[in-house]
């Protein structure tokens, strides 16, 4: 069965779409495109097609490699497609998961998430590294299992292809479809640097496994989102942008004082330090809640004024 | 190749297109109060003691005389970026040549780089310059 890389056919799509987006954000006035923050954008789905072409190889032997000791043998028919698509945004979900809550992914996704602004430019900002740092491993124990790595690729595609469009501020929430997929809204909590927002809705097109693995927030309108990462990016540069982690976890590696530590610094989620004085996305959301908790407290016990 | 090649084409119109619709904006940083306002965000604990704002509205450093704290504002397009440093935080920081010459900070951060400082009031690049001093790991080189 040969299948098409459906992301190649989506460029032209994409181009398009974007068009439309930044006409449509001129028509309303809205600041949702500024032009070198979309060409870094641009720019680094470039580099990441390129890294492709490079370094695609490496996904493509693993897949076969494994799929050669498979536990079934299922066939590479239409009926597959679907379930695979279903099996392959599970993996992405946890793929995406741990890209957020341990650094080592995280250097390579940290590029996704690195624009202030929120709109279909940013959908292609992509790492450079995450071929090389091996970060398609969440999806070979469906390849071990026997999907045909074919029908693997070919659904990751399309769930590339699917979440294009949730990446705009210019589509609000969705009605029956925010129940199980994943929407523009949902997503935009995602890119969110709020404390409410923090490591939330991590799939990809279904918003299902969220729900299902507690990491789900809705969007809520008194806090708008705030995009970005928490140390926001002091520059534009392509190359700074795809490696600026990985420099340093470099660093902290080389100033690390035990072996143990430095394998913490690669492994453990972004912000955690030894003596504490970082924090990780988690420890900010906690301190987050308990500030909440404080407040509503406070107001309950706040003395009803005689009458 | 050709599709890459199709890319960059695609990336020159989407720039040149966003460049027309007025799509590249500067963030300004035209007083002390956007600059307190943007690190109390960041460090609400910095005391900025000082404050310098570039001719250009584009930057602002601000001093911690307590903690002995550097507060780097720079705009970012149209957001800002905050970064605090110590003491030997600086790679370097040059000398402008000319009044027209911006003082220029290397970081040793790698998500903050550098930034520019530019004002044609030489006393107050003396200033900045002298205060800057002990944050500089690297001596100070001729720009």
């Amino acid at each position: 069965m040969t299948l098409p890389d459906p992301v190649q056919y989506a460029i032209p799509v994409f181009v398009v779409l974007i068009v439309a987006e930044m006409l449509l954000a001129r028509y309303r006035g809205t600041v949702s495109y500024e032009t070198r923050d979309t060409v870094a954008s641009l720019m680094m789905g470039f580099g990441n097609s390129v890294a492709g072409v490079l370094f695609g190889s490496i996904a493509v032997a693993t897949y076969y490699l494994i799929h050669d000791y498979a536990l079934f043998d299922i066939p590479a028919v239409w009926w597959v497609i679907p379930i695979c698509f279903v099996a392959d945004d599970f993996a992405y979900y946890w793929f995406h998961r741990f890209s957020h809550e341990c650094r080592y992914f995280w250097a390579s996704h940290v590029v996704h998430h690195s624009s202030q602004h929120y709109n279909l430019s940013t959908a292609l900002r992509q790492t450079w590294t995450g071929r090389v740092s091996f970060s398609f491993i969440f999806y070979l124990p469906f390849v071990y299992l026997g999907f045909p790595p074919e029908i693997m690729f070919f659904c990751g595609g399309l769930n590339l292809v699917y979440q294009f469009w949730i990446h705009t501020e210019a589509i609000d929430k969705m009605g029956p479809l925010e129940l199980f997929m994943n929407t523009p809204s949902h997503h935009r909590v995602h890119h969110g640097t709020n404390p409410r927002y923090l490591d939330a809705n991590y799939a990809g097109t279904f918003i299902i496994w969220d729900k299902m693995f507690g990491t789900f927030v809705p969007e809520a309108e008194e806090d708008p989102v705030e995009y970005g990462i928490i140390k926001r990016l002091g520059t534009f540069n392509p190359l700074r942008i795809a490696f600026h982690e990985w420099i340093d976890i470099g660093k902290d590696v080389v100033s690390s004082r035990s072996l143990g530590e430095a394998v913490s610094y690669i492994f453990q989620a972004p912000g955690w330090s030894p003596d504490g004085s970082r924090k990780t996305a988690a420890q900010l959301k906690a301190e987050w809640r308990a500030e909440q908790d404080r407040r509503s407290s406070t107001k309950l016990k706040k003395p009803v004024p005689a009458e | 190749m050709i599709q890459l090649i199709l890319s960059l084409v695609a990336i020159g119109f989407l720039a040149i297109l966003s460049l027309w619709l007025g799509q590249m904006r500067t963030a300004p940083l035209d007083s002390i109060q956007t600059v307190k306002a943007r690190l109390s965000k960041v460090d609400p604990e910095f005391r900025s003691d000082r404050i310098f704002l570039s001719d250009d509205k584009q930057a602002a450093l601000a001093f911690d005389d307590g903690k002995a704290g550097l507060a780097l504002v720079r705009a970012i397009g149209d957001h800002y970026s905050v970064r605090t440093f110590g003491h030997g935080d600086l790679l370097e920081v040059s000398s402008p040549r000319t009044s027209a010459d911006p003082v220029v900070l290397r970081t040793k951060d790698a998500t903050f780089p550098r930034l520019r400082f530019r004002t044609k009031d030489e006393q107050l690049k003396n200033e900045v310059a002298q205060r800057l001093e002990p944050f500089v790991a690297v001596k100070r080189v001729p720009s």
